[in-house]
């Protein structure tokens, strides 16, 4: 599956939620299931500096296809970089650095985040530096 | 759990209060929760009006026109002046700065003292309490001019200890820099003792009143500190407006901090004479309006009174402790022997940044993160907490409706896990 079907069903899902409460309670349960995140990597090399509550991300590149991991404090930063994992996870780096993502925006999730765009952007950032670097 | 729905409260007239602030009668505010007053208050209809009024009906520049129009907008504005150094109880008129709020207010001072009255080797006594806002300031001056910039701490109920203030004053202080009311767990220092201690040993007392100029009587002569700071924007009035109170003495000693139009006496192709009074700090085009406002606010204050706001405050104070005391496990940062109506906590488990992000889309707004405190979050062994901070408005139910969100957000955060 390309990134923009992988985005285009997770802008489905959101949408499909009429209310705020669902909307939220799904990135919620998306942050709780992120997979457990090694200790090794839990330090300021994988920080992401721009972001308010503390997010670590790393990205592992086998045969072009990356991967990534990433912890925070937060169960909601937490939910979101689940998505983006979800998005920029299994694909070259090549896919990742030419599909914008788009689904927060377009699903009204941004203005949630509004005062914590810093931390978005810085967490794309990131993410593209790391497919620049697997290139 | 505890209700306080029934309460009856006539000391306040609070459901007069309220609608006197036209953001709560906004038909998508009917459940606003405001209880984000230590990082900024709402303005009373009566601050919005004069500041309207101003630009539609009387607005000119200031000290410099003499057609009627400017000689009235200097006169609104200089009774500002008059009004705010009233209300904080100075001597004179010619003791009240107007700035941009309290940052550049301790800005100023920091860099008009490390001009002329401070130098290498002397000390300045901050608490560990402070906002950034007076810490930064002298950790510049303190490098710049290798000045030793010594912190006194608190015990874990968020009091400072006086015995080691009282042990640090020595003869190379020069200034304490401490504020009234910690803006992240609502200590209430005890500044008549520290003024009375600095005093004693001649060190200058600055003290930042952000957060009790709308919550308490102020009078800076009783106090006799030298330097008082607040923002107008935590009292009701517009953002972009501050105060600095100088003693009369300290005026004429200071050099000013900008330079340019409106604060001086003379210039020639050789130099400048600048003006005696704290006009002399005051250079360019002011907030006209901002300040007109900022009297307004004043007077809306003075027509409510100290008495009935602290009393008011103090029981919706109490009210919240023993409901959030009533809420297991939730954890509240300090115990301090006097305190204001700003309460910091947190819930084991649960960040602050997911807790604030929940409330503020239930219409409930608080603070969570470190509340420009770094310094007092890693003494008190904090990463942030979830911060509320009460002013005249709120009512109880506003504890109710941020009490029964509050479950909401333990539910829904604890039900995935």
């Amino acid at each position: 599956m390309t990134v923009d079907e992988k985005q285009k069903i997770i802008e489905e899902e959101l949408l499909s939620y009429d209310d705020w409460d669902d909307r939220i309670s799904y990135i919620i349960e998306k942050g709780y299931a992120l997979p457990e995140y090694p200790l090794q990597f839990k330090t300021n090399e994988f920080l992401i500096k721009e972001c308010q509550s503390k997010l670590w991300i790393y990205c592992e590149c086998k045969n072009e296809i990356c991967y990534f991991l990433a912890h925070s404090e937060t169960v909601i930063t937490k939910g979101i970089v689940a998505l983006f994992i979800e998005l920029y996870s299994n694909v070259t780096p090549t896919e990742i650095l030419n599909t914008p993502i788009t689904f927060l925006e377009k699903s009204g999730m941004l203005k949630l985040f509004s005062n914590r765009i810093t931390g978005i952007n810085g967490l794309i950032k990131t993410m593209h530096q790391y497919a620049i670097n697997a290139k | 759990m505890l209700s306080t729905q029934n309460e009856i409260r006539n000391k306040v007239n609070i459901e007069n209060c309220r609608k006197d602030f036209p953001i709560f009668n906004v038909p998508d505010n009917e459940n606003l929760v405001y209880f984000d007053n230590a990082s900024t208050t709402q303005k009373p209809h009566k601050v919005i009006e004069t500041i309207t009024d101003f630009y539609c009906q009387n607005y000119s520049n200031i000290h410099r026109g003499l057609y009627p129009l400017s000689l009235n907008a200097t006169e609104q504005y200089e009774h500002a002046r008059i009004n705010i150094q009233q209300f904080i109880h100075a001597k004179s008129n010619n003791e009240i700065l107007f700035t941009k709020g309290t940052t550049e207010a301790i800005n100023l001072l920091a860099f008009c003292l490390s001009d002329n009255h401070l130098k290498k080797g002397d000390e300045i006594i901050i608490t560990i309490l402070e906002h950034h806002s007076n810490i930064v300031p002298w950790q510049v001056i303190a490098n710049k001019l290798g000045i030793k910039l010594v912190f006194i701490y608190t015990n874990s109920d968020g009091d400072i200890d006086l015995e080691k203030l009282s042990e640090y004053i020595n003869n190379s202080t020069k200034l304490i820099a401490i504020t009234h009311i910690s803006n992240s767990i609502g200590t209430i220092n005890p500044i008549e003792d520290v003024i009375q201690m600095a005093k004693r040993k001649n060190v200058l007392v600055l003290v930042d009143g952000a957060q009790s100029v709308g919550h308490m009587p102020i009078d800076v002569q009783k106090l006799n500190c030298d330097f008082f700071v607040f923002s107008g924007h935590k009292i009701y009035g517009p953002t972009g407006t501050g105060v600095l109170y100088i003693k009369e003495e300290h005026v004429e000693k200071l050099n000013p901090y900008q330079t340019g139009g409106n604060q001086i006496k003379t210039v020639t192709t050789h130099g400048t004479v600048y003006a005696d009074s704290t006009a002399k700090f005051e250079p360019g085009t002011p907030n006209i309006s901002g300040f007109l406002g900022l009297s307004a606010a004043i007077d809306y204050v003075n027509t409510i009174g100290f008495d009935a706001i602290m009393e008011h405050e103090n029981d919706l104070t109490k009210t919240i402790l023993k409901r959030l005391n009533t809420f297991p496990p939730i954890l509240i940062a300090g115990n301090p022997k006097n305190r204001s109506g700003i309460i910091s906590f947190n819930i084991p488990g649960i960040h602050p940044m997911d807790a604030g992000i929940l409330l503020g889309q239930k219409n409930i707004c608080v603070r969570t993160g470190v509340h420009c405190n770094e310094p007092l979050m890693t003494h008190l062994k904090l990463d942030g907490t979830i911060r509320l901070s009460i002013a005249l408005y709120n009512n109880y139910n506003d504890i109710d409706l941020f009490i029964e969100k509050l479950a909401w957000v333990q539910d829904l955060l604890s039900r995935q896990k």
